[in-house]
């Protein structure tokens, strides 16, 4: 059984979950306006669906997911900012400030990933999820999350060294 | 720590600022959609684009579809403003949401018949749908769409033939509208197309290629074939006819033996319509899946919950195998499995059929079964091939 939404609730919602979304969502966008539209479809799904989670990480993953959603439906009818370089970005949000180099090296490597890969990447590395909590996520299976982060991890030439630190190099 | 891991202050510097976020919080309260109009119609525009390659394809037109394009192309400019702000006023319905209330069954069988009337053979209703400003004008045996909760109001009431086809003439022309609006933004970013079409490929890993028109003549028989064998219906060219070529073998888990042909056939422009889809394997003479889907052969379907649909997976699973056995030679699988219907945010939803999963080995083979007719609507599996 779903309920209906409260606008208290709805307000503690987006205040406590918009943080997150965004970020994934613009390194997927690259536009805060877009990530803005797609937000804005994803609460209203949230506020008419009115789910029962339960509990608030079920609540953060549905709103992962369907936001997720949003941004594929997106891509597919605009795709324009998919090409955008990082650095053309920095005008409306300043993505890299106060970052190290090596930091803005892997930045910018995860930015120009494919959205396929991109998003496991995000969900795995970022927000801490594993391989099954994404594969629900995402809604596709185990082995995909693992093939997607296995060439994710070869297009960003992720390597450990052997004193254990992260090096990577260019593909 | 996880191995490999990355800094997540990677992202620390993305952040919404509070007036977004402010601005979030009004316009979701006051349910006020965004402004990208896709979001809402995706589904319906994916439907527009697919109907519109049909009609480019499918050549000649006849008399009873000009005169329906003729209808929705040319509302006089007064319809044209009120399906306009219809659109504009579309906060939030979709679906059943725009509808005072559902279809009843008899409403749905003839909605059917109608459809098909008012599409293939220019069926027209007397009158237009009401528009109304205010629920204060609508009296209980009226059709209307009204401003004030933007929704559409069937009658309390059975609808009658004339109503229900003023419910299809509005569907026709609102979904012309929502065309007009893409054609607009599409004209504006012309010039982006081509390139967004490379990189969509490019993204999701798929191909589409045009066919030959050797190829396609080659399809279309051997499809009309199929669809006849399979389901007992002969289509004929007053379908719209449409295949592409799919090349699969970019996508994860896909090889070249996946690449293949997408064949749809479809009784006529209605957004609802009878439409088969085959797709066949280039690498064999087999096919991939077959299946049929439209109003038409889900109106006489009951929906059923899980629990209840149980009591029905003998009598499926007995069709299914009957079905595999005389259509594609298949024996006894080594085992069965079944599905409780589920929509996209992982609920259990009420459903009109079971889909089984016959597995044969390392091989498995998809079939849906509509409960109500206990007829098989889809079929899906590798290599599947058709017994003489």
């Amino acid at each position: 059984m779903s309920k209906k939404v409260t606008d208290a609730d709805l307000e503690q919602t987006i205040n406590e979950y918009s943080d997150t979304l965004f970020k994934i969502c613009f390194l997927i966008l690259k536009d805060e306006n877009d990530v803005k539209d797609v937000l804005q479809e994803t609460f209203i799904k949230y506020m008419t669906k009115a789910p029962d989670f339960k509990s608030e990480e079920h609540k953060k993953a549905w709103l992962i997911k369907v936001s997720q959603n949003k941004c594929r439906e997106f891509l597919r009818f605009h795709k324009r900012h998919a090409a955008v370089p990082l650095d053309e970005v920095e005008e409306s949000i300043s993505v890299t400030n106060g970052m190290d180099t090596y930091s803005i090296e892997m930045l910018s490597l995860i930015w120009n990933l494919k959205y396929k890969l991109k998003s496991v990447v995000i969900l795995y590395y970022i927000e801490g999820y594993s391989i099954k909590e994404i594969s629900q996520i995402m809604e596709i299976s185990e082995s995909a999350v693992k093939k997607r982060l296995e060439r994710a991890r070869k297009e960003l030439r992720m390597l450990t060294n052997v004193e254990g630190e992260l090096v990577y190099e260019r593909t | 720590m996880r191995e490999h891991d990355i800094d997540r202050n990677l992202v620390s510097n993305i952040e919404m600022s509070d007036e977004m976020r402010e601005s979030l919080i009004q316009d979701v309260k006051s349910g006020k959609r965004s402004k990208d109009k896709r979001f809402r119609y995706s589904t319906a525009l994916t439907a527009l684009c697919v109907a519109g390659v049909l009609i480019v394809s499918g050549g000649s037109a006849s008399a009873a579809y000009l005169s329906y394009k003729n209808r929705v192309e040319n509302m006089p400019q007064e319809e044209q403003q009120e399906y306009a702000e219809e659109l504009e006023n579309d906060v939030y319905n979709a679906g059943d949401e725009a509808l005072s209330r559902s279809l009843t069954q008899a409403e749905k069988l003839r909605y059917v018949e109608l459809q098909d009337a008012y599409y293939k053979d220019g069926v027209f209703p007397e009158e237009n749908m009401a528009f109304l400003d205010t629920l204060s004008e609508l009296t209980p045996d009226m059709l209307a769409y009204v401003e004030e909760d933007n929704k559409i109001h069937l009658p309390e009431g059975e609808m009658s033939d004339e109503q229900i086809l003023q419910y299809i003439d509005h569907e026709a022309k609102y979904m012309h509208t929502i065309e007009e609006n893409a054609e607009e933004a599409s004209t504006a970013e012309a010039e982006e197309i081509d390139e967004q079409t490379k990189e969509l490929e490019e993204q999701f890993d798929i191909i589409t290629l045009e066919v030959s028109a050797e190829d396609e003549e080659h399809f279309k028989q051997q499809t009309k074939e199929l669809i006849y064998e399979i389901f007992g219906e002969e289509v004929d060219d007053s379908w719209n006819y449409d295949v592409y070529e799919m090349d699969w073998s970019g996508m994860e888990g896909f090889d070249e033996s996946w690449d293949g042909y997408e064949v749809t056939w479809c009784e006529s422009d209605a957004p609802n319509a009878k439409t088969y889809q085959i797709t066949i394997p280039k690498s064999s003479d087999g096919l991939f899946s077959i299946n049929v889907c439209g109003m038409e052969v889900f109106a006489e379907c009951e929906d059923f919950s899980w629990e209840d649909a149980q009591a029905y997976l003998p009598q499926g699973e007995e069709t299914v195998k009957k079905f595999v056995k005389e259509k594609f030679g298949l024996g006894e699988p080594d085992r069965v499995e079944y599905y409780e219907a589920e929509n996209v945010d992982g609920e259990s939803i009420d459903c009109s059929w079971i889909t089984y999963d016959l597995y044969y080995g390392e091989n498995n083979v998809t079939v849906s079964w509509l409960i109500s007719t206990d007829e098989v609507s889809s079929v899906t599996g590798k290599n599947l091939i058709k017994v003489d």
